[in-house]
């Protein structure tokens, strides 16, 4: 898989991961991304976040099937003004995870916006998930069905998730993860093996569409 | 005054090599040298001394305490863009901005970290409220995602807390502030009490330990709508081009000061996004989590941009900051150069993990200082990459009419749709290297010009030898021929007037 960055042994930090894996959040303003984020890498929540603006990193290291993974999570702005910036960040994304609010029907509705943005700016290999924030509230307005059928229309997977109380968060990203590496794992079989073990850097804007080498 | 306190500071000198340990000297020094400029500032803002107080504000600590900044920020203000408030609709009249609904959504997230529930919800409300009678006023102008973080910093200036038990006399300076509690509450999400007096400019709010908290409102809407035309106009387009155009002048700075630090940190071939928030927003939304301290440094930098009239303030700090952690980034780089998929990742990356978090409040002093003693002049490709109503280019150091504002605006509009639209043409052939990086790189025109050299030379020949037939135009031919050959000695970097001039004459010979 392209923008796979084998940590060689040379590396600074060798010793404290084995792999890399880009992870990107879109979705509307106040759909919660950086709230999940957060709630991700420092189990915090707080009512009153702040924005994003233009884009927002973050690193954590999770553990997929006895392999430490580091996790470079990109957190972008909502606002409309800001997809100039932010799509400059899709390149070598490994996941996208696309964010609606479920109290939110007109976050929801935008999802297939971000969806076309994400394909037109993403790797082809990158791999999508859709996640329905805010499940914990009362005044819902986009049911679990039409999440999963709008997952199904896409053919991505699905979730819903509160960052409010801590449901589903840690699966949003590990099911990523998991889902990225037997992308990884399974075109390795296909004999992209003349890429294991070596660091691949920058190349993975450019191979989308020629899958040569 | 000024000589005294020269040889009063020299006392100190001498007394700290007797009498006093380093620190309290250095506490003295500090206190007694606060007191002189609080006293100074006072002065300047009775006798109306916008020179005197331009300049404090350019010195160290800036304009000390809220009680002195927010009536500096308003005179200053006010001297440069003299602003009718009356004129402008009074409780954010006019129709609902498009915006709206964004601006709510963020000041949702304003002032998380204070405390009190009352005095939290006050001051949202004011932001609201302050937001959207600005854009109500100018709805030409569009709302970004830290326009917010930017007048927080305001409202935080302009509101003032009144001891419990002290009553409301701090109104009295202000505005007759009689507590209508109740009576025009506005509408407030969080139900809390905010007293809007009918007749005054402040709206109040009780706290929890029985103070009063309030705002003028009528002053921190000026304030901010004069800071917003003169300054921010740039980013308040309906895209952020022009924003971008200011970034890519970051690069330009570090390349004066550190061509090696530039190159090696890949400055040249990058662009400068990692530096959006900051610029956006001068510094509010990434220095206000991090400490206490953090907040005075934020103040300051407004200060400054308002006393020295420049929007150069908060591109140059962040170069200045740039270069100061220049050593830490580039070990982070060569540190994570494998860890990262493409240039633009490692660099935002390593800036993020390195310097706003891992700046202390020393380290903003210094580069503060360094700021306050820069030129703040813009880099000599400038002119090429902003548009020419940017605010960067249209600061002047008389007052402007508002007039004048709204018509550099509404070209400046102009020019961006224009832009946009040329974009997004473009982007349909996946974006070339933007202009300014070719400016910066030095390259770029040099094969168009020679190939015009070239060509000109050629039809010149052509005409030459027509006029040795002709002996028709000869001597405006030589004339002209000079010119080409003290050209060609000059080096090929000529204003391109110079070639279009010929090729006039040239036309004109033709026609004769």
């Amino acid at each position: 898989m392209s923008g796979v960055r084998t940590v060689s042994s040379s590396s600074a930090n060798a010793k404290s991961y084995d792999s890399i894996m880009k992870i990107l959040l879109v979705g509307d303003s106040g759909v919660g991304k950086s709230c999940l984020l957060v709630r991700f890498v420092e189990d915090k929540f707080s009512p009153s976040f702040i924005t994003t603006i233009g884009i927002d990193f973050k690193i954590k290291t999770v553990d997929i099937n006895g392999k430490k993974v580091k996790l470079q999570l990109w957190d972008t702005a909502g606002q409309e003004r800001f997809r100039t910036i932010t799509t400059a960040y899709y390149r070598g994304a490994m996941g996208i995870i696309l964010v609606y609010d479920v109290t939110d029907e007109r976050t929801f509705s935008n999802i297939k916006q971000w969806f076309s943005t994400v394909n037109q700016h993403a790797n082809d290999e990158a791999q999508l998930l859709l996640v329905g924030n805010k499940s914990d509230m009362d005044t819902r307005a986009v049911s679990t069905d039409q999440g999963e059928a709008l997952a199904k229309e896409l053919g991505i997977p699905f979730v819903e998730a509160s960052a409010k109380d801590d449901t589903n968060v840690n699966d949003i990203f590990f099911l990523l993860a998991k889902l990225i590496q037997e992308k990884i794992d399974s075109e390795k079989l296909v004999g992209n093996t003349g890429r294991d073990g070596s660091v691949n850097v920058g190349a993975a804007g450019n191979n989308s569409k020629s899958n040569c080498c | 005054m000024a000589s005294s306190y020269t040889v009063r500071v020299n006392d100190h000198e001498f007394l700290s090599e007797s009498v006093m340990d380093e620190k309290s000297v250095v506490y003295f020094r500090h206190s007694e040298r606060l007191s002189k400029k609080t006293h100074g500032l006072s002065c300047a803002l009775a006798d109306g001394d916008l020179e005197a107080l331009a300049a404090l504000g350019r010195d160290t600590d800036g304009f000390l305490k809220h009680e002195l900044r927010g009536p500096a920020w308003l005179a200053l203000l006010k001297s440069r863009l003299p602003f009718d408030t009356a004129s402008s609709s009074k409780n954010g009249g006019g129709d609902p901005h498009r915006d709206e609904h964004q601006i709510a959504l963020d000041v949702k997230r304003s002032f998380g970290d204070i405390k009190d529930d009352n005095a939290k919800a006050f001051l949202r409300h004011a932001l609201e409220r302050t937001i959207v009678r600005v854009l109500r006023a100018f709805p030409q102008l569009s709302y970004y995602q830290g326009y917010h973080d930017v007048c927080a910093v305001f409202v935080l200036v302009f509101a003032h807390a009144s001891a419990p038990g002290v009553g409301h006399n701090l109104s009295a300076s202000t505005s007759s502030t009689a507590s209508a509690e109740g009576m025009d509450a506005p509408h407030d999400s969080d139900g809390s009490d905010i007293s809007e007096s009918l007749s005054s400019s402040s709206i109040s709010t009780k706290l929890a330990d029985d103070s009063l908290l309030l705002v003028d409102s009528e002053q921190l809407f000026e304030a901010v709508v004069i800071f917003t035309l003169l300054y921010l106009r740039d980013f308040m387009m309906n895209s952020l081009t022009f924003t971008i155009d200011q970034l890519a002048l970051i690069p330009l700075i570090v390349k004066q000061k550190d061509s090696y630090f530039y190159r090696t940190f890949q400055l040249d071939k990058i662009d400068p996004f990692f530096a959006l928030s900051s610029i956006l927003t001068l510094f509010s939304h990434d220095l206000r989590p991090q400490s206490d301290d953090a907040p005075s440094i934020v103040f300051q930098v407004f200060d400054l941009v308002i006393s020295a009239n420049s929007m150069m303030v908060p591109l140059v700090a962040y170069s200045y900051l740039l270069l100061a952690k220049k050593d830490d980034l580039l070990l982070r780089y060569k540190e994570n150069i494998d860890n990262f998929d493409n240039s633009t990742d490692l660099i935002h990356g390593v800036i993020q993990q390195e310097m706003i978090a891992g700046s202390s409040v020393q380290l903003w002093n210094d580069i503060l200082d360094a700021s306050r003693n820069s030129s703040l002049e813009l880099p000599r490709e400038s002119k090429k990459i902003l548009n020419k109503y940017s605010v960067l280019l249209t600061n002047s150091r008389g007052p402007i009419l508002l007039e004048e504002v709204l018509t550099w605006l509404s070209r400046e509009i102009c020019l961006n749709e224009s832009v946009g639209s040329r974009n997004a043409r473009l982007d349909n052939k996946k974006s070339p290297v933007p202009k300014w990086r070719l400016l910066a790189q030095g390259r770029g025109s040099i094969l168009v010009k020679f190939s015009l050299f070239i060509g000109v030379a050629a039809i010149l020949l052509k005409l030459y030898m027509q006029s040795l037939e002709g002996h028709q135009g000869h001597r405006r031919i030589e004339l002209y021929f000079d010119q080409i050959k003290s050209l060609k000695f000059l080096g090929l970097t000529q204003p391109r007037r110079v070639w279009l001039d010929p090729l006039k004459t040239l036309l004109k010979i033709g026609r004769t």
